[in-house]
């Protein structure tokens, strides 16, 4: 009776009959939202005063189904709530709630609060990379579901070779969905990433959620010296990053070895490249991307950043641009003249650097060099009291910023007219406990206490176990005040002809050691040798813990004669010794620690 | 080129084409119900992350079947697939009754979608089999699906593993569907 045909990949696009249905095929993305004001919508919408720190760990599903002018085109303002906490019963209250809640001067702007990124600029309609961006997720959402549909299967070769491609269009066809766009996307070996996506212990369906749930992104001020986008996950977990065709293809000749790698060493310190993709525009050019982790936390301000490659010159920030620009990335020298130290206990230590050596080992194999260890540190004393991410980043993490319920809700003007019902009352009192329970900065004596792991945490691997990251400890193996964010990044840069001429340039000076652009195995082993000097020796740790109190007199200890026998392992002293001075006036020094 | 024959060959033998949704919450049976069409056998599924395409010919139809995920988590990316179904199949777990109201849920916020407004509405009954199985007349209470105006529905008792009703479903979409002008 029944015959069967088999889906051929490479068959036209123009099979699926589109204009069957509606007569007109839409795009979901074309038709204007639809205001969740006919009783057809669920009113479930949670109140929005309350919406950003509700308890969901997915944000996308309790978006208010409100309408914005701003964009027309966000369907998950069309979904409603997810409804495992809602009684249903109660349908009609919370209609009558969502309405006056509407009603409400404050709908715009809490809606624009949903919206909000954490960093960077917004990449939504309107942004001049915004149909980029929306290729990229779609592609994204498209080759990740189609993949992760399938049952488990063992690698072969050919899967670290494979590449699949796709045309996306409006109506559709019998192997894509519709897309707003017109575009071609391609993915390179989606079986290895998807098991490299396991490793590292991601959740496919939070993956795809936290990526692709609503089309913002966010978009990193310039590219870097690389050229590279950088586009943040609305979540903060996640980063797309543009790359070249070297390194494109560089990443794809190395992903055995690198696949090999973290199956062998789940703990490594190394960038997780969770997909490799392009994207074409039509008549546009190749945009070639991987999605990779986010060493930073959503939910912890970072009070310091340091990019550290072991080598000394070119690697000095400007500290008098620290006033403008305070969440500048520091380098080498300003690490060096702060004296600061990687406060490890003996334990972590070892296992640190144990770890840190194998991942070198592996990008000395295959060539790599260039790379640095980037370092976040995260002052539990100060906690997120100093806001950082709500002056320069807005945070919607659930239990992630408390200052958000505590000071607006009450001073928001459209919540206040009105007296919250025994729902609205019950609910906040539920995801106040919640956020208290979850929140509050450690003080210093309940350190060990840290915040209970939330989904968004739960990444695996040694380092970031501990709230994301990998938390100080002092000699006795105590957890210290700070929490550190440690990553080996850019490691894809090989040391080619392009290197090997700065290599000659830089050279020339006769300062050869202290430039980044050395050959690989060299590169790793000054490396290793520069970042193994960072660690706090024993003797010094009872000196730390008076410092970590006093706090103010870094610079006094970057004079110390340990610091220097760090510099000189990597340059002669008197390049630090310059810098040290002109740290000393430098008003962002008590800023950083 | 082997595309342009077969296009042909339904220009000339007047073959339909179809593209179905299938819906409904995890577990349901969803990816069981589209292997048994697509390969007749009761293979072993894992919980769907993502989504399954297959094409399916059955009776001078044929059947784009998109089968997509239904984890609470990801059920807000249903909406990707919604432009162009002809039909939506949801399929449901007769013996779910803690479900049943999720499942009713969730089936009319589908429905309230504008663009599946034209779409035919099959709903599976699924896993008859298994005794205390709430009938196809219950399952369409618990559903409210008498409160459906506006849109051809129909209730199929199925039993995903046999292929029990399955067949049947299919040949009651292909003889609703509107012929579609070409």
């Amino acid at each position: 009776m029944m015959m069967v045909t088999t889906v051929v990949q490479g068959q036209s696009a123009t099979v699926q009959n589109g204009k069957a249905v509606n007569g007109t095929p839409t795009s979901p993305l074309l038709k204007p939202p639809t205001p969740a004001n006919g009783p057809s919508h669920y009113p479930v919408t949670p109140l929005p005063s309350l919406q950003t720190n509700g308890p969901s760990l997915y944000p996308a599903p309790t978006m208010p189904a409100t309408p914005t002018r701003r964009r027309t085109s966000l369907q998950a303002a069309r979904r409603t709530v997810s409804l495992d906490y809602v009684p249903e019963d109660e349908d009609a209250q919370r209609w009558s709630e969502h309405i006056k809640a509407k009603r409400s001067s404050r709908r715009r702007a809490d809606t624009e609060e949903e919206d909000r990124v954490l960093v960077g600029t917004k990449v939504d309609e309107g942004h001049e990379n915004y149909v980029t961006a929306y290729n990229m997720l779609t592609g994204i959402r498209f080759t990740v579901s189609r993949t992760n549909a399938k049952p488990d299967r063992n690698l072969t070769d050919d899967d670290f070779t494979q590449k699949h491609k796709f045309s996306f269009d409006i109506t559709g066809n019998e192997l894509t969905p519709s897309a707003r766009y017109d575009f071609k996307f391609k993915d390179y070996a989606p079986w290895v990433f998807r098991r490299l996506r396991a490793s590292f212990g991601i959740d496919p369906a939070e993956y795809l959620m936290s990526l692709t749930s609503k089309y913002i992104l966010s978009e990193l001020g310039s590219p870097g010296k690389s050229g590279s986008f950088f586009y943040f996950s609305r979540d903060y977990k996640y980063i797309i990053k543009t790359i070249h065709r070297g390194e494109h293809k560089f990443l794809r000749r190395i992903l055995k070895q690198y696949y090999e790698h973290v199956r062998s060493n789940p703990n490594t310190l190394l960038s997780q490249f969770y997909g490799l993709h392009r994207v074409k525009l039509p008549y546009g050019k190749k945009i070639h991307f991987v999605v990779m982790n986010n060493l930073f936390p959503p939910h912890r301000d970072i009070h310091g950043t340091y990019d550290l490659k072991g080598s000394t010159i070119g690697r000095l920030y400007d500290e008098s641009e620290l006033k403008s620009n305070p969440r500048a990335t520091l380098k080498d020298l300003n690490w060096l003249n702060r004296g600061l130290k990687l406060e490890f206990g003996r334990q972590k230590q070892e296992i640190f650097i144990t770890q840190l050596k194998k991942d070198v080992a592996l990008l000395q194999q295959l060539k790599i060099m260039d790379y640095s260890l980037l370092v976040g540190i995260h002052d539990v004393q100060r906690g997120n009291e100093d806001n950082l991410r709500d002056k320069t980043l807005q945070v919607f993490q659930p239990g992630g910023d408390k200052h958000d319920e505590q000071q607006q809700t009450p001073t928001t003007p459209g919540v206040l007219t009105r007296t919250p019902s025994k729902i609205e009352h019950a609910r906040r009192v539920r995801e106040l406990r919640e956020s208290v329970k979850k929140e509050r900065p450690t003080p210093l004596d309940a350190a060990t206490a840290l915040m209970p792991e939330d989904d968004a945490m739960r990444r695996k691997g040694y380092f970031y176990r501990e709230d994301g990251g990998f938390r100080a400890t002092n000699a006795d193996n105590h957890p210290g005040a700070t929490i550190y964010y440690l990553g080996i990044i850019d490691c894809l840069t090989r040391y080619s002809t392009l290197k090997k001429a700065e290599h000659f340039w830089k050279g020339m000076g006769g300062h050869e050691g202290q430039i980044s652009a050395i050959p690989p195995v060299r590169y790793g082993e000054r490396f290793v040798k520069f970042i193994s000097g960072l660690m706090k020796t024993p003797a010094e740790m009872p000196e730390s813990e008076k410092r970590e109190e006093v706090g103010a007199d870094a610079a006094g200890n970057a004079l110390s004669p340990r610091v220097l026998t760090t510099a000189d392992s990597t340059g002669p002293p008197e390049q630090v010794l310059p810098a040290i001075t002109e740290t000393e006036s430098s008003p962002g020094l008590d800023s950083a620690r | 080129m082997g595309g342009s024959v077969s296009k042909m060959m339904k220009k000339i033998f007047g073959s339909k084409q179809m593209r179905l949704l299938m819906l409904g919450l995890d577990a349901a049976g969803k990816t069981t119900i589209l292997y048994k069409l697509k390969l007749d056998s009761d293979v072993t599924t894992i919980p769907t992350v993502g989504f399954n395409v297959e094409k399916v010919r059955y009776k001078n139809v044929e059947f784009d079947i998109w089968d997509v995920g239904g984890q609470d988590k990801i059920r807000p990316l249903w909406r990707h697939y919604y432009s162009g179904t002809q039909a939506i199949i949801f399929v449901v777990d007769s013996n779910d009754r803690d479900r049943m109201e999720d499942a009713r849920k969730e089936l009319k916020r589908v429905m309230d979608e504008g663009e599946v407004k034209e779409a035919l509405l099959l709903v599976f009954a699924n896993k008859q089999d298994i005794a205390g199985a709430l009938s196809p007349q219950e399952v369409s209470e618990k559903l409210e699906l008498n409160k459906i105006k506006d849109r051809v529905w129909k209730v199929e008792p199925s039993c995903a593993t046999s292929g029990e009703g399955i067949f049947e479903g299919l040949a009651w979409l292909s003889s609703n569907v509107k012929t579609p002008s070409r």
